[in-house]
């Protein structure tokens, strides 16, 4: 009785689930195998459309690899850095370091990406003050149109994102553990390593899937401040969608790319359990 | 009331009816009520405002839109605006007839409408056509006519030259005025693979560059490639992010179009310069979807983006030049410095070249519309 309750009640969810993600996505996995000709689809059997994306856009799958997993790496640390102060070190400031933590996902994500334009031109404010004090004789052109502003303008992006659920993950340890290790002897260092990652792992993996996911299929960001040099898969499928209306191999490079990211993911999971497990 | 009650002695309550329900009655009173509805839901959809669904460039609708015939015909403008050309082929591919209006690229017209994707225009609806300057017809005519039918009709004309900072650049005479030492990242260019293909392509010496051959266009894939790697700031994705680099002056000399300098503002002297291997001219027009159901209103509407009132209206609102011979005379003097009028021949022969779509499919020896498009991606990934 119970289970078909829930069954009731999953319903709805299952039915959006598959309307909204599966019958999309399993349309555009069927296509990724056809080919276009003159703008029309034709429909037929190749995996010609998988052989042309690792023969001409493995430079930019393996481009969008490092740089995501930069991104994800340095977020999810911040990120777990900012949740711990929350946690362990804020005491009552902790909510009010939060919510400014999250206010700011409200500024909009154009609106972030044109603020560190305005941050990091050749005549913006980190060029300008750094002149000011002497540091630099002249404005450094690689602070914008480069992989650095790239990395930064998604770093400040995704960090609330990445925040949420580590802040979540860390408010479900108790305190009595960590004072237990400490009553033993525990370093504040071995408590962390020891106590508090691995009890919060499953909110690291979220941050860095997250992270990971979301800079790998981003094409608006280097587009907008990354430089001639920093085309991401993004930019590709996009081209293949909207400029050359070929949905089959755009849609290869997307499978391709969620695949490598699916994998990528797996790597970090076994990679953190195995890096947290107890020695 | 129609009723009365009266209290009966034996405490029933009767009711006086003044109007009989008869079947005849009621039939006929059903049948006014439909009628008088019929006739308000008509004179309330006489009063409504149509529609028109218009997929295009920001700005060009400003034509369509001069003076009062909007509210004179009680149309509304629907926009979709674009950001590449392409993505007009694709909505039309999708359901030509939901496009009432559309500002397909000059050189996509004959494609268009030779799968079936555009109506035929009947210039009889568009009197102002006959005010297009004759050039501008002339031009325009190999690549928005067919068969003697008119697919697009002109509304404005441009071209993808040269925009530079007056202030911290000499007036470029060539695009290899790009390759200069002295202008190391801080050029760009825009993510408009016909323009690029169509400059470097003169420069590679192709008379035609929208007919390489595959050597041809490897050459100049290989020059677009060095201009990317070792001199450009970065590839604008917009005219208005075009705008912002030019505004904040992180490059002093692009790949542009004449209105770029009107609109990037008095705090910097940008300009448009016309290199010796020309720029690639267009001559932008106004199409109706295959399908439209609303083809009247849409004739309407183009033929108000021809008129007086519309051709001011788009130049003073964008800074576009206009075709019509009358609005010609009567643009501002900002406009008129911009586009010498008096000769707008010399435009097209001097200064830029209008040019033909890419071949659709390839000869074994000419590359084909796809080739051009993945040698542009191939330029984006060197």
């Amino acid at each position: 009785m119970q289970d078909q309750k829930t069954k009731i009640l999953l319903a709805p969810a299952a039915l959006v689930f598959t309307g909204l993600f599966v019958v999309p996505l399993s349309y555009f996995f069927v296509i990724s195998f056809w080919r276009i000709r003159l703008y029309k689809l034709v429909q037929d059997f190749s995996f010609s459309n998988y052989v042309s994306v690792f023969q001409e856009y493995m430079h930019a799958a393996v481009f969008t690899f490092f740089i995501s997993l930069t991104i994800a790496i340095v977020t999810t640390f911040l990120a777990f850095a900012i949740a711990y102060l929350v946690r362990f070190k804020a005491g009552r400031f902790g909510p009010f370091i939060l919510y400014i933590a999250m206010v700011t996902m409200f500024g909009g994500y154009l609106v972030k990406i044109y603020a560190w334009k305005t941050i990091l031109g050749t005549n913006g404010i980190l060029n300008s003050a750094m002149l000011w004090v002497g540091m630099i004789d002249e404005p450094l052109s690689w602070l914008l149109y480069s992989p650095v502003a790239v990395v930064l303008t998604l770093l400040h992006f995704l960090l609330p994102l990445a925040l949420l659920p580590l802040v979540g993950a860390l408010n479900s340890i108790t305190d009595d553990p960590i004072l237990v290790a400490r009553d033993l002897g525990a370093t504040g260092y071995r408590t962390l390593v020891d106590i508090i990652l691995p009890q919060c792992q499953p909110g690291i993996v979220s941050a860095f899937a997250l992270s990971f996911f979301i800079s790998a299929g981003d094409y608006v960001t280097p587009r907008l401040v990354g430089g001639p040099d920093t085309f991401m898969v993004g930019n590709f499928i996009e081209s293949q969608f909207v400029n050359r209306l070929n949905a089959p191999l755009g849609a290869a490079l997307a499978f391709s790319t969620l695949t490598i990211c699916l994998i990528a993911l797996a790597l970090f999971r076994i990679l953190l359990s195995r890096s947290l497990a107890p020695k | 009331m129609t009723t009365k009650e009266k209290k009966s002695t034996a405490g029933l309550i009767r009711t006086r009816s003044y109007v009989m329900p008869t079947r005849r009655g009621f039939m006929a009173g059903a049948a006014t009520t439909l009628g008088l509805g019929l006739a308000g839901g008509g004179a309330a959809r006489a009063q409504t405002t149509k529609n028109l669904n218009y997929l295009g460039w920001e700005g060009y609708d400003s034509f369509l839109e001069g003076g009062t015939f909007t509210e004179e015909m009680a149309l509304k403008l629907g926009k979709s605006y674009i950001s590449n050309s392409d993505e007009i082929i694709a909505k039309l591919r999708i359901d030509s007839s939901q496009v009432d209006l559309c500002t397909p690229y000059f050189i996509h017209d004959d494609f268009l409408a030779s799968q079936d994707l555009l109506e035929p225009l009947d210039l009889a609806k568009i009197p102002n056509f006959e005010k297009v300057d004759p050039i501008i017809r002339q031009y325009c005519e190999a690549n928005m006519s067919e068969a003697g039918l008119w697919y697009s009709v002109p509304m404005t004309y441009g071209s993808i030259c040269m925009m530079y900072n007056a202030k911290k650049a000499q007036k470029p005479t060539s695009w290899t005025d790009m390759l200069k030492e002295e202008y190391k990242g801080k050029i760009a260019i825009t993510n408009d693979y016909p323009g690029n293909f169509f400059a470097w392509g003169r420069v590679a010496g192709v008379e035609n560059p929208n007919r390489m051959t595959y050597k041809e266009l490897d050459t100049v894939v290989d020059l677009l490639i060095t201009l990317k790697k070792n001199h450009l700031r970065t590839i604008a994705s917009s005219y208005g992010e075009l705008i912002n680099l030019l505004a904040t002056e992180e490059v002093v000399m692009c790949q542009g179009w004449e209105p770029v300098s009107v609109w990037v503002g008095d705090d910097v002297d940008i300009r448009p310069a016309y290199p010796k291997e020309k720029s690639m001219g267009f001559i932008e027009g106004y199409s109706i979807g295959k399908g439209s159901s609303n083809i009247d209103a849409a004739h309407a509407a183009i033929n108000n983006g021809l008129s007086l009132e519309g051709q001011l209206a788009g130049a003073e609102a964008n800074t576009m030049p206009v075709v019509n011979i009358d609005a010609m005379p009567q643009v501002s003097d900002g406009n008129r410095a911009l586009y010498d009028y008096d000769n707008i021949e010399n435009y097209f022969t001097e200064r830029a070249t209008t040019v033909p779509m890419y071949p659709l499919e390839s000869d074994g020896v000419h590359a084909s519309w796809d080739d051009y498009q993945e040698a542009w991606e191939r330029v984006l990934k060197g």
